[in-house]
């Protein structure tokens, strides 16, 4: 990562991993937005929290303006939907050329819709599935395609 | 042409009910097992069940090198990952959906689908014609607003009535492209057919001349 403090992050959806990597990134002095559509999310976030929340009923491009994504050098799509954050993902690099996007998968085939683009995905089943094979093969095993 | 209709409920009845008649091929997917059965017993073509947004759904329905898919489930997000998996792993030539939040309607051209279908912006912009212009004229819009299709009917005390085309002053960007008469079907008009009262004529303009093409036709 090649990230300036002060830089401006963008976290789309407040859940567990949301929260914690925008906690995270504040405390190291990054400029983070939080954007959920449940304000109740929010509140689970700790008091040192420094940035800012947006509460939007439906994420769509007009939310990520308001974000002053044409600003943010990164942003990540953590709702729970894999759909939503393939689009968030996509408006954010395709269209915003925001140059560090980062989305989750639950469905490691989803990995189809963004591929070619300048966008990271994350499956937490690939992750896991690395952790097993790990354990029981080695490390010095020759790693699988998943 | 071989169609996927994937997800929706009274809209993609219609559709399919008005495809299956135009003897299309159609494979239908939805996420409702009793809608499923509903659509299968009706319109009697295949229907798969399942999450139309998942891969291995799409796969299952064998769409592979289709012609058309039409994406109308309620969730735009879904309905974008839709037409982008038949894209780039179906090799689905023409893909089509509608969206509930009409700002997505340029963005997912902009992301790759062919047309996109907004109901909440047409029915604002059926409204505010209908609110606007003359209530005997109907209008339609196309390409996202750029070009409009214009009927206007021919009262006998318009002036252009008994006038050639030629001698009828249209701003710019804007045609008679076609003349409905009672007395035969349709006339494909050229400079020297003249108008007669209680014609329709359907005008192409753009939308910012309407107004004045309907001033030239009606005074």
């Amino acid at each position: 990562m090649k990230l300036e403090r002060k830089e401006r992050v963008i976290i789309v959806g407040c859940g567990r991993l949301g929260r914690r990597l925008a906690t995270m990134l504040s405390d190291k002095g990054y400029q983070v937005i939080v954007i959920d559509n449940d304000e109740t999310a929010f509140s689970k976030l700790p008091e040192t929290f420094g940035g800012f929340t947006i509460k939007a009923d439906g994420i769509d491009v007009d939310t990520l303006k308001y974000a002053d994504i044409d600003e943010a050098s990164m942003l990540v799509a953590c709702t729970g939907n894999d759909n939503l954050n393939s689009l968030i993902a996509q408006i954010a690099s395709r269209i915003f050329a925001v140059p560090n996007v980062y989305v989750r998968f639950e469905d490691t085939d989803k990995e189809l819709l963004i591929k070619g683009f300048n966008i990271h995905g994350i499956y937490p089943f690939k992750l896991t599935m690395g952790v097993f094979e790990d354990t029981i093969f080695g490390e010095n095993e020759e790693e699988e395609d998943l | 042409m071989r169609i996927v209709v994937a997800g929706g409920r009274t809209q993609a009845d219609f559709l399919i009910g008005n495809l299956v008649k135009k003897k299309h091929k159609i494979v239908v997917i939805n996420d409702d097992q009793a809608y499923c059965d509903y659509l299968s017993s009706t319109h009697k073509i295949p229907v798969f069940c399942g999450d139309p947004s998942k891969r291995f759904v799409l796969e299952e329905a064998g769409i592979q090198d289709f012609d058309v898919i039409i994406a109308l489930t309620y969730k735009d997000a879904d309905n974008l990952a839709i037409c982008q998996y038949a894209k780039r792993c179906f090799g689905v030539k023409k893909v089509i959906c509608i969206v509930a939040n009409p700002k997505n309607a340029d963005l997912f051209k902009e992301l790759g689908v062919n047309t996109v279908i907004s109901s909440t912006h047409m029915v604002a912009e059926y409204i505010t014609q209908a609110t606007s212009v003359e209530n005997l004229i109907k209008s339609m819009n196309l390409e996202n607003d750029k070009v409009t299709i214009t009927e206007v009917y021919v009262e006998s005390n318009y002036s252009c009535v008994g006038q050639t085309l030629m001698n009828i002053d249209l701003p710019t960007n804007s045609i008679i492209g076609c003349i409905i008469r009672k007395s035969s079907d349709m006339i494909v008009p050229n400079g020297n057919t003249e108008i007669k009262a209680g014609d329709k004529l359907l005008v192409i303009s753009s939308p910012e001349n309407l107004k004045k093409v309907i001033g030239a036709i009606t005074k």
